[in-house]
């Protein structure tokens, strides 16, 4: 079946896996290097979904059933592959040297490897996800480097939520970007981490505010203070990038820290609203956060100490998440009696149950700008779904004595029906961008 | 305690052809199974109805598992949906190495609605309805025979 490019070139003798019987990765290299290259070469890298759930539900010794099943099935479904192997775990790789239907040989195996499986009294429903290379897309002549393509492809299925992925040079070239840039932010928040750690300030980090405004007074009732990352070499960077890089490498505390601290010290010198009131100043606070609570309960200590903030102009942000649990609960009542305020963000996207809506110490809740984005479309039946909602939602937070704060309002007519519903607090783009410290003053004078 | 197991399912078929080449097909299914069950220890009753299989075997857990997977990998069907598998006291197919519950042109159930159902208690229900539908058409089929035969 494998044509060798030169005679003297003898394959090695083959290494199987041992619990499938199939090549392992070694293997398949090897075969691969040894095939003779053809435009109609196609990888196939396969990895089955979630696998990790099965053994540690189910335990390892019927996990190993599971791969020997999907082994066994892959041979007996592709009897035309030149070689499948088991690279690694739940990993799988088939090499065709000819595949002219591949979109159909796809759909085959993703039927025959998402069948059940019965095992020791149990029905196991699988799904796989798959990245395809294909001789003809890649610039390299080496044939490892189709493997290496079709694991590439399959990252980025990954990645992307997707069945199935073809390899492409742009989606390579993204790859290796994204991987650079990864690294890269690393590096810098590692190295950045000591500097946090013992300064205040750091010229990389800044913190811009946006407003929250009291509809029905129309004066500045806080300000959210949100993170920004200006890189010395990416420019900006989205704290939708930085922030779970920051969480996965365990700084988040380090930088949690710094932006109580400086969030709190900005307050202070924000000018007075015309009826002697002080915008308040909401910090978002991330669920790792609580995972050492005392870190976090003592930032807001100091910050308070330091910049001698009245307590209740703090508001701490927490986002929903799985991991409501006791000890993030006991933590937000030890912050709120020393005076401070709890919102609920991004209601509604997340993992909102009712139950920790009732027991977790909260004031307000921010109805997400998932709930808003249709109101006033054009779309009558959008619509009206989005004020049903909203509605819904505003007579939730009254119920439990809830303050609610309505995010993303971006235009009149929304801020008119918002506000027809009941809602006074109201942040969006309708009424300001994040702004610099440096342009407070003025936005508050404005709303006079 | 006995290891004996019962599992029915329901699966789209996949054979081209005419309706005659289909029936011919189903026959050739249930002959297979009526040669090969016997060693294995397996009973059952398979039921071709518009377009779909719906199958139930019965035999200890293992062999099911293997049989399962035979069936699974036959290029004949396709969409496999498991109904229900559990554990049995005693069998409802004894007399049958793979008893024919029928071969119909129209459907007999809402077997698409069963099929895509997220709701796994009706799913159990109706894997259960199916081992009693098959076999009341598999003791309707055999008094036919029987009176055929008188």
């Amino acid at each position: 079946m494998y044509c060798y490019e030169d005679n003297a070139l003898k394959p090695r003798t083959s290494s199987t896996d041992d619990l499938t019987g199939l090549l392992d990765r070694i293997s398949v290299v090897d075969q691969l290097k040894l095939t003779k290259s053809n435009s109609e070469q196609l990888v196939m890298a396969v990895e089955i979904s979630r696998f990790g759930n099965v053994n540690s539900s189910m335990g390892t010794e019927l996990g190993d059933k599971v791969i020997s099943m999907i082994a066994k099935r892959l041979g007996k479904t592709f009897p035309n592959a030149s070689a499948i192997a088991r690279t690694n775990g739940d990993h799988f790789v088939l090499v065709f040297e000819k595949l002219p239907n591949h979109p159909e040989e796809i759909a085959r195996l993703q039927d025959f490897t998402q069948r059940p499986l019965i095992i020791r009294g149990e029905v196991i429903v699988l799904s796989i996800r798959v990245g395809v290379a294909r001789r003809i897309d890649i610039d390299s002549s080496n044939s490892t480097g189709l493997l290496h393509a079709a694991e590439t492809a399959l990252h980025s299925a990954k990645k992307s939520s997707s069945k199935v992925c073809y390899y492409t040079r742009a989606l390579e070239l993204e790859a290796i970007k994204s991987h650079r840039l990864e690294n890269d932010l690393r590096v810098s928040l590692v190295t950045n981490a000591a500097e946090l750690h013992r300064a205040i300030s750091n010229s990389e980090f800044e913190l811009v505010y946006q407003p929250v405004i009291g509809t029905w007074s129309n004066k500045v009732h806080a300000f959210e203070a949100l993170l920004r990352w200006n890189h010395p070499v990416h420019g900006v960077v989205s704290p939708a990038v930085f922030i779970p890089l920051a969480e996965q490498i365990s700084i988040m505390d380090i930088l949690g820290t710094w932006v109580i601290r400086k969030a709190c010290s900005d307050a202070v010198s924000w000018p007075q609203n015309s009826d002697g009131s002080l915008p308040s100043v909401s910090i978002n606070v991330s669920p790792t956060q609580f995972i050492e609570p005392g870190i976090l309960i003592h930032a807001v200590h100091m910050a308070i100490e330091e910049t001698g903030i009245e307590p209740t102009r703090i508001n701490l942000e927490i986002t929903e998440s799985a991991a409501f649990s006791d000890r993030m609960s006991e933590t937000l009542h030890k912050i709120r009696s020393l005076g401070c305020t709890i919102a609920l963000d991004d209601f509604g996207t997340g993992y909102s149950s009712l139950t920790q809506l009732h027991t977790l110490p909260l004031d307000y809740i921010k109805i997400d700008r998932s709930f808003i984005r249709n109101l006033c479309s054009e779309n009558p039946v959008e619509d009206k779904r989005c004020e049903k909602l909203t509605r819904g939602i505003l007579v939730l937070a009254d119920t439990l004595s809830l303050i609610p704060i309505v995010e993303g309002i971006e235009t009149e007519c929304q801020l008119t029906r918002i506000r027809q519903l009941g809602a006074n607090l109201i942040q969006g783009f309708i009424y300001s961008k994040p702004l610099k410290l440096s342009e407070l003053p003025d936005f508050i004078k404005l709303h006079q | 305690m006995s290891n004996l197991y019962h599992l029915a399912y329901i699966s789209k078929n996949s054979i081209n052809g005419t309706e005659d080449d289909i029936k011919e097909q189903v026959k050739s299914i249930l002959s297979t199974a009526q040669t090969n069950n016997p060693a294995l220890g397996v009973t059952g009753a398979l039921l071709y109805s518009g377009g779909y299989f719906c199958q139930v075997i019965e035999g200890e857990s293992e062999t099911l598992e293997e049989l399962f997977e035979t069936i699974q990998m036959d290029s004949r069907h396709n969409q496999v949906t498991v109904l229900h598998f559990e554990p049995i006291e005693k069998r409802n197919f004894s007399e049958w190495a793979m008893a024919r519950a029928g071969i119909e042109d129209t459907m007999r159930f809402d077997i698409e609605g069963i099929r895509t159902s997220k709701d796994e208690i009706l799913v159990e229900r109706n894997g259960k309805d199916l081992v009693n539908v098959l076999e009341q058409l598999v003791k309707q089929h055999q008094s036919t025979l029987d009176a055929t035969k008188h």
